[in-house]
């Protein structure tokens, strides 16, 4: 019974911390930008999914974050629920080195998370128009994303937190 | 979440989920599958929420408008009255000329070319997921008598196009993104070309490319108009596009290509301009 109750909190915990992520992101994304780097706040959210909950929860998460980019913009559907799954996934190896403390490895894999994201999405972008300047985008748009998706994800990495500690608190276990 | 202590390994969720996006890839790619009942379902949940974040965002920035001072208004109160006196008089020297023109182009039986558009506004309520699309989402839709394939404008120029229409939203392909093609032509000779958005130029000099472009006669200059064109079979004739930066001869000696610097300022869109008008390419029957 109270396994059930935990399940639902932790369910509620992940249903509104990517909600919370996908409205800020695109929403306010054009009024917090620097430049043309939005911080990609969902990423973020997958990556901390991944490193506290493990492979399973991580992947969950992120095929739904993509699914939910996918559907807002179709351009190339399911690129980003392919990405934000393996992402989940990827993070999820990591969570036997993690012990609750400290923001250096969640911060590390968010930005690890979101160079690969870009990385894809300039792979799928090389395909279709033949645009082989890495460098470019590179330094115009992967590493300020980047940065500032790190610098955004230390807060959505310690919301995320409290929200599953939150969700684990009742239900202990004994 | 559960555990490690889950019965089900995560291998084999792993399977099952990437099988699912292989589907899910292969039908948005085939099928044009965008999301169908699923979109449908998240739009009827955050589109108001977005709407909400919009609405309370532009209240604040009236709420810091409203904090100048009282004379600075005052002052432009009294400048802009004496403005209006005289745009009044301008509009009505322009009605006659309009009714005058209206009845030329009866006698013409032209009514119907390049006149006014009917146009609703909407806000613009989400940008693009990533830095690499430039799409956006507005808050009116299929309810408002809005529908695929219309037009958008913003400060006097083309904007984009509607891709998508929900019941309360659509979704607008800016005319910057890599995906747009629209077919234009130098206002002052008529000559056609091909206007595609280019996301580097974009970024480096805010500028979009134009392609195709026969001109026989070395007619054109930097500054030049560019305007959809009346072949276009998704944009309606006579919007501006944009004014040409540079130009240079193509390497087969016939064409010529070149940059256009967009009227829209597309970092800073906030409210839009829909024309509630579809082109008609083919015969109804």
């Amino acid at each position: 019974m109270s396994n059930l109750q935990g399940m639902l909190k932790h369910t509620a915990a992940a249903v509104i911390s990517v909600a919370v992520c996908y409205l800020i992101q695109l929403t306010a994304g054009p009024w917090i930008r620097l430049g043309y780097a939005v911080p990609n706040l969902l990423i973020a959210a997958v990556s901390s999914y991944g490193l506290i909950c493990g492979y399973v929860p991580g992947m969950l998460v992120g095929f739904a974050c993509g699914f939910l980019l996918d559907c807002a913009d179709p351009s190339l559907f399911g690129i980003q629920t392919f990405v934000f799954l393996l992402i989940g996934y990827l993070n999820g190896a990591f969570r036997r080195f993690y012990y609750g403390e400290g923001l250096r490895l969640p911060l590390a894999l968010i930005c690890v998370s979101d160079f690969i994201y870009n990385g894809v999405m300039y792979l799928g972008r090389l395909l279709m128009h033949m645009d082989t300047d890495f460098v470019f985008y590179l330094f115009r748009l992967i590493l300020p994303e980047v940065i500032y998706t790190a610098l955004a994800g230390v807060l959505v990495y310690q919301g995320v937190f409290s929200l599953l500690r939150w969700a684990n608190r009742s239900p202990r276990r004994s | 979440m559960q555990k490690n202590k889950t019965p089900i390994p995560s291998r084999f969720v792993l399977t099952i989920l990437m099988i699912l996006c292989v589907i899910l890839l292969f039908a948005g790619y085939s099928a044009g599958f965008s999301g169908g009942p699923f979109a449908t379902v998240i739009s009827t949940v955050f589109v108001p929420m977005q709407k909400g974040m919009t609405w309370t965002a532009n209240r604040v920035s009236v709420t810091q408008a409203d904090a100048q001072s009282r004379e600075a208004l005052v002052e432009e109160n009294e400048r802009l009255t004496q403005e209006m006196e005289e745009l009044r008089m301008q509009l009505s020297e322009a009605l006659q000329e309009q009714s005058e023109l209206t009845r030329l182009r009866d006698l013409f039986a032209l009514s119907e070319t390049y006149s006014n558009y009917e146009t609703t506004g909407a806000h613009v309520i989400a940008g693009s997921t990533s830095g690499w699309f430039s799409t956006f989402v507005i808050d009116k839709g299929t309810a408002d008598g809005l529908s695929e394939d219309m037009n958008v404008i913003a400060g006097g120029g083309l904007c984009g196009i509607i891709t998508e229409a929900g019941k309360h939203y659509s979704t607008v392909r800016a005319i910057i993104d890599d995906d747009a093609r629209i077919s234009a032509m130098i206002q002052k000779t008529g000559d056609h070309c091909i206007v595609s958005g280019n996301l580097k130029d974009m970024m480096t000099d805010q500028l979009i490319r134009f392609s195709s472009l026969k001109d026989d006669f070395d007619s054109i200059h930097s500054g030049d108009a560019i305007v959809t064109s009346n072949i276009s079979d998704k944009f309606l004739p006579g919007l501006l596009v944009g004014y040409i930066v540079t130009f240079e001869q193509d390497a087969n000696q016939l064409t010529k290509s070149g940059t256009i610097a967009p009227v829209v300022d597309f970092r800073h869109l906030r409210e839009v301009l829909v024309i509630l008008q579809v082109k008609e390419t083919e015969d109804p029957e």
